[in-house]
């Protein structure tokens, strides 16, 4: 099993490189000048071009790469060149923020998420299915910015019981986080009642219930344990939607995350903070596909047992060559 | 029973008649002041950056040398006194009684280093370059002279505008640049406490401060970009003050018994840049053509919702030496035969670069319509900001919409679009648009310095190397128990003014 992580952990290297090469390119060869946009339309070309060589942006793309990658292996991110800090801070600072929202909306969807599948899945085409169907699709298709706003209109300005905006503190916390898991709510409720729509038809199930089960240790540990690989997948990509794709709840709540933090260095041409604040991203995303695989593992032995075997298998090869 | 329905009643009739009447009032013991501003700012030292959000915060961090007082006069502030000794020579005397919010005393020291810096840094050498960075001294500890490269008449706007603040030197060469603008060391009544990033910049009263305290101990300048949550948090209470509210705001804000509306004509001007430098574009006759062709009327009530003037001339009227000379009239048929003389009676195609902004991109759209009644087709080429500065400053924009800020109230950084040196695509290349600049920036006496800018103004006109479009409005809003705080035309209300009902 360790070795199994560790596997993984040197598999996520080759991608994250693949991601820093990506976006260092594709920021290369974008038009938009860092310089000009910090000065403004009132500098002169000579202060523009002083600018330019002052951040390194005159030196070829082959030199700006490598030093760049010399940077991240000591940590360095390299600085925000707009506020001249180092963007290792200020990713940092926004990444708490957005940890603490994803990770709140994510126990939050999967609270109301898998419960509202299990039930529309044992109680399939009764009223309860439709209602939470049609919840769960209003859910996906509504549009974000939408019912971030409706959200605030009817508890901030109508109601007036929840702060419109910011996150200083748990009350803040509560409007950003229907916003951002509606879709994952949506998702993660649909996949639920699909996938225990499957498993409860399987003979297993009939199994435990002849054996006397009562029905919630039928649903709970027969059905959704084994229902549960598909689920968990799709838990796995709505935080990794949650921690880099919350621009529009952000912005809307006014929440210094890191998705809008990413847009608007994107906008400014800030290279190094969107370099630093991709990376960041997707090395959360390789750990979360890491712990979706290792929970597939813990829920389902035969899982378990192929790591083990092809750790076997591999000892045996290599005894067998050496 | 009827008769606890009829004490209940009066008892909620009584509680919502008391919520009525506090409202009207700062709720008791009110002791800070949050205030929404619409961008983070990238720095806060005044010197390092052009972005009014930077210079309000700044207005409760940093005090200038003098004021300008309700009649325009300019007033002692930091300086006492000054003495012009010749036309490019001025002695400052500086009170003796102020200190920064490390504790340390301001002198002449600071006062040159702040000033020198102005004049080189390139944010701010736009207002300062007439400074001479080099013979600009202190002269003792509480006096200094300012030598000028050139006479130059918008000195006094610009040292009492929030461009011109006062840096602790010591405070700023031992943080360094980036750091001191992130936790910058001023004069002012309110020093910084903490700048979250993306969320906030906290302030607290100064102790030792000079002057008269402020009503707040506290104040907080909250980041919200989003324009409508900026104005619901306005009215839900969330924040006293609420800046740079959208159109869409305006009539809720004003309606909404609980908050005031305060709005006016901000100080910038939009207009249609053109590439002068570009065919067909460097022929007049199509310029005026095209000039011609637009019903400049319609195109501001559709694109400013009403929101603002139809531009006269090339600045706003409240500054010194304004000439209403405009706007072209909207003739087709001159228009059209503008076109033929200048050999396209068929017209031509052209490029107009806008980006996603609510005003640029409504205004391509009519344009494209206005021009095409005269023949000419208008791509709209659509890019991102970066994308479009970097295009425009490389003189590679041949149309486009622009609003550029105006730094101060006078008519030398009002026409700041002008000077050859400009990188923007305008590129006119006349020198004697320059001259004319030149001389203006040089005369001390307003009536021949107006007469200057009037020719200008005329000049420009007659060659109709932009369009001027329209001066837009803007405006503010505050909860119901803030007073004092004024409209600034430069979007810059001095918060120092805030007071509580």
């Amino acid at each position: 099993m360790l070795n199994y992580v560790f596997k993984r952990i040197l598999a996520a290297i080759p991608v994250l490189l693949g991601v820093t090469l990506l976006v260092f390119t594709m920021l290369y060869f974008t038009e938009g000048d860092p310089a000009r946009l910090i000065l403004g339309d009132t500098a002169t070309e000579e202060e523009v071009e002083a600018l330019r060589e002052e951040l390194g942006l005159n030196e070829p793309f082959i030199n700006r790469y490598i030093s760049y990658l010399g940077g991240l292996l000591r940590g360095d991110l390299g600085i925000d060149y707009i506020t001249g800090r180092p963007a290792k801070d200020e990713i940092m600072e926004r990444l708490g923020t957005t940890l603490k929202l994803a990770g709140a909306s994510i126990i939050f969807s999967i609270l109301v998420a898998i419960p509202a599948g299990i039930i529309s899945a044992i109680r399939q085409y009764s009223l309860i299915d439709i209602v939470t169907t049609v919840i769960a699709l209003l859910g996906n298709s509504m549009p974000n910015f939408w019912l971030a706003l409706m959200l605030i209109l009817f508890f901030s300005v109508y109601l007036g019981i929840l702060p419109a905006s910011g996150l200083y503190g748990i009350k803040y916390y509560i409007m950003p986080v229907i916003g951002i898991s509606a879709g994952a709510i949506a998702g993660i409720t649909r996949m639920t009642r699909s996938s225990m729509l499957e498993v409860i038809r399987q003979d297993y199930i009939r199994m435990a219930r002849i054996k006397g089960l009562s029905e919630f240790v039928v649903i709970v540990k027969h059905a959704l344990k084994n229902a549960l690989i598909p689920v968990i997948t799709v838990i796995g990509i709505q935080f990794t939607v949650a921690v880099g794709g919350a621009v529009v709840n952000e912005q809307v709540f006014a929440i210094p995350g890191l998705g809008k933090f990413l847009v608007d260095a994107i906008k400014a041409r800030n290279y190094q903070v969107v370099q630093g604040g991709v990376l960041v991203i997707a090395l959360i995303c390789s750990l979360v596909n890491l712990i979706v695989d290792l929970l597939y593992a813990f829920i389902d032995p035969r899982i378990k047992n192929q790591f083990r075997e092809s750790a076997k298998s591999r000892e045996k090869r290599a005894r067998e060559e050496g | 029973m009827p008769k606890k329905f009829i004490v209940l009643v009066l008892l909620i009739g009584m509680a919502l008649s008391i919520a009525a009447c506090t409202a009207n009032v700062t709720p008791s013991g009110k002791n800070d002041l949050k205030f929404a501003i619409d961008q983070e700012p990238a720095s806060l030292d005044p010197y390092m950056h052009t972005k009014q959000q930077g210079f309000t915060v700044g207005t409760l961090i940093f005090e200038t040398l003098i004021k300008k007082d309700k009649n325009g006069e300019f007033v002692p502030w930091l300086a006492k006194e000054w003495e012009f000794v010749d036309d490019t020579t001025i002695i400052f005397k500086l009170r003796d009684d102020v200190t920064f919010h490390d504790g340390s005393k301001f002198t002449a020291e600071d006062a040159v280093y702040s000033l020198t810096l102005g004049a080189t840094s390139s944010f701010s050498k736009t207002v300062f370059s007439s400074i001479d960075p080099e013979n600009t001294k202190v002269i003792d500890e509480y006096t200094f002279e300012i030598k000028l490269l050139n006479p130059y008449a918008p000195l006094f706007e610009a040292l009492a505008s929030f461009r011109g603040a006062m840096l602790c030197k010591a405070a700023r060469e031992s943080m360094g640049e980036a750091e001191y603008g992130r936790a910058p060391v001023g004069t002012g009544p309110m020093k910084f406490v903490k700048w979250v990033s993306g969320d906030r910049i906290e302030l607290e009263a100064y102790e030792g401060y000079w002057g008269e305290k402020l009503p707040f101990e506290k104040a907080t300048a909250r980041i919200i970009v989003e324009s409508s949550s900026r104005s619901i948090e306005l009215e839900t209470g969330g924040v006293d003050i609420a800046m740079e509210l959208a159109f869409s705001d305006w009539e809720r804000i004003d309606n909404n018994p609980d908050t005031v509306l305060i709005s006016g004509e901000s100080q910038s001007i939009t207009f249609i840049l053109l590439n002068n430098s570009m065919k067909p574009l460097d022929d007049i006759r199509v310029r005026q053509a095209l000039a011609h062709a637009i019903d400049m009327e319609a195109l501001v009530n559709i694109a400013f919702q009403g929101n603002a003037v139809v531009a006269d001339s090339y600045y706003i009227p409240s500054i010194l030496g304004h000439k209403p000379v405009g706007p072209m009239e909207y003739n087709l048929e001159k228009a059209k035969s503008l076109l033929e003389e200048a050999g396209y009676p068929d017209g031509f195609e052209i490029d107009f670069y806008t980006y996603e902004h609510p005003i640029h991109s409504v205004v391509a759209e009519v344009l494209q319509s206005m021009w095409g009644a005269i023949g000419v087709k208008v791509n709209i080429v659509v890019v991102d900001l970066a994308t479009l500065t970097e295009l425009n400053n490389a003189g590679k924009v041949s149309t486009s919409h622009m609003s550029p800020a105006v730094a101060i109230a006078d008519p030398d950084a009002a026409l700041m679009i002008w000077p050859t040196w400009r990188t923007i695509s305008i590129r006119h290349n006349d020198q004697h648009v320059q001259d004319l600049l030149d001389a203006g920036r040089a005369t001390y006496d307003e009536e021949e310095r107006a007469k200057i800018y009037g020719e200008l103004q005329d000049y420009l006109f007659s060659k109709t190397y932009s369009i001027p479009v329209a001066f837009p409005k803007a405006a503010f809003g505050t909860r119901n128990y803030i007073e004092g705080l004024e409209f600034s035309p430069s979007l810059v209300p001095d918060m120092t003014s805030v007071r509580f009902k």
